[in-house]
């Protein structure tokens, strides 16, 4: 019972995760940049949930291919100009472990990575927003 | 030094959040390496348990990397370990 649930979890949280995904897929970012990552960190953190209880139901991991980020999550030049480097740099190490994770053996170590870009999604998203808003009042 | 640091499966398992089962299990499946010091005692390396969080021994070819954004894809069920 509790595999299937696990399955079943898994599937809701594949699904929200990759439509999150398809969000990011074309540079550059426009306006909406901030509510998709917002989009992605929840997508994240669900994932997080499911393989952590997938691990505990004796789900095992087979090691895949590396993962490529969608291009909108990829450096780029326009970045200095939506947040901070050091921000981006947590992003970047997030992606890094998740596609790190997916060729290793270890569900837990999924788990831990989606929950890492989650936090790094959400604290980019403050960010971006920070920036905005720091610019609307210059502007006003 | 860090790499000389080692953890009881205790430990490994409160700093992972996960049960000494799980950790036990881990052990046994020859998925995270640890020596044994002591009838029914082991130890986990920290350079070990950073290697399974990383990727694991068995680190395999990882092919191309790949935007494909499917993961479950790659669990294996527990009737198929």
């Amino acid at each position: 019972m509790s595999v299937k649930r696990a399955r079943e979890q898994l599937e809701l949280a594949e699904g929200r995760w990759q439509d999150a995904i398809k969000e990011h897929a074309q540079p550059p970012p426009d306006a909406g940049y901030s509510r998709r990552l917002r989009g992605l960190a929840d997508a994240a953190a669900q994932e997080q949930a499911a393989y952590r209880y997938a691990e505990e139901q004796g789900f095992g991991w087979r090691p895949g291919p590396a993962w490529l980020p969608p291009q909108e999550l990829r450096d780029a030049p326009w970045r200095a100009s939506l947040a901070p480097g050091e921000v981006w740099e947590c992003l970047d190490e997030a992606v890094e472990a998740l596609s790190r994770a997916r060729t290793g053996v270890s569900v837990v170590a999924i788990a831990q990575a989606f929950g890492q870009l989650s936090s790094s999604a959400w604290d980019l998203a403050d960010a971006v927003e920070q920036r905005q808003r720091t610019r609307a009042t210059r502007a006003s | 030094m860090a790499e000389d640091e080692y953890l009881t499966p205790t430990q490994v398992a409160d700093e992972l959040q996960v049960t000494v089962v799980t950790v036990r299990r881990w052990i046994a499946n020859e998925e995270l390496r640890a020596r044994k010091a002591g009838p029914r005692r082991w130890m986990i390396r920290r350079s070990d348990l950073d290697r399974f969080l990383a990727g694991g021994d068995r680190f395999t070819d990882t092919a191309e990397a790949s935007e494909d954004p499917s993961f479950s894809r790659h669990l294996v069920a527990p009737d198929e370990r």
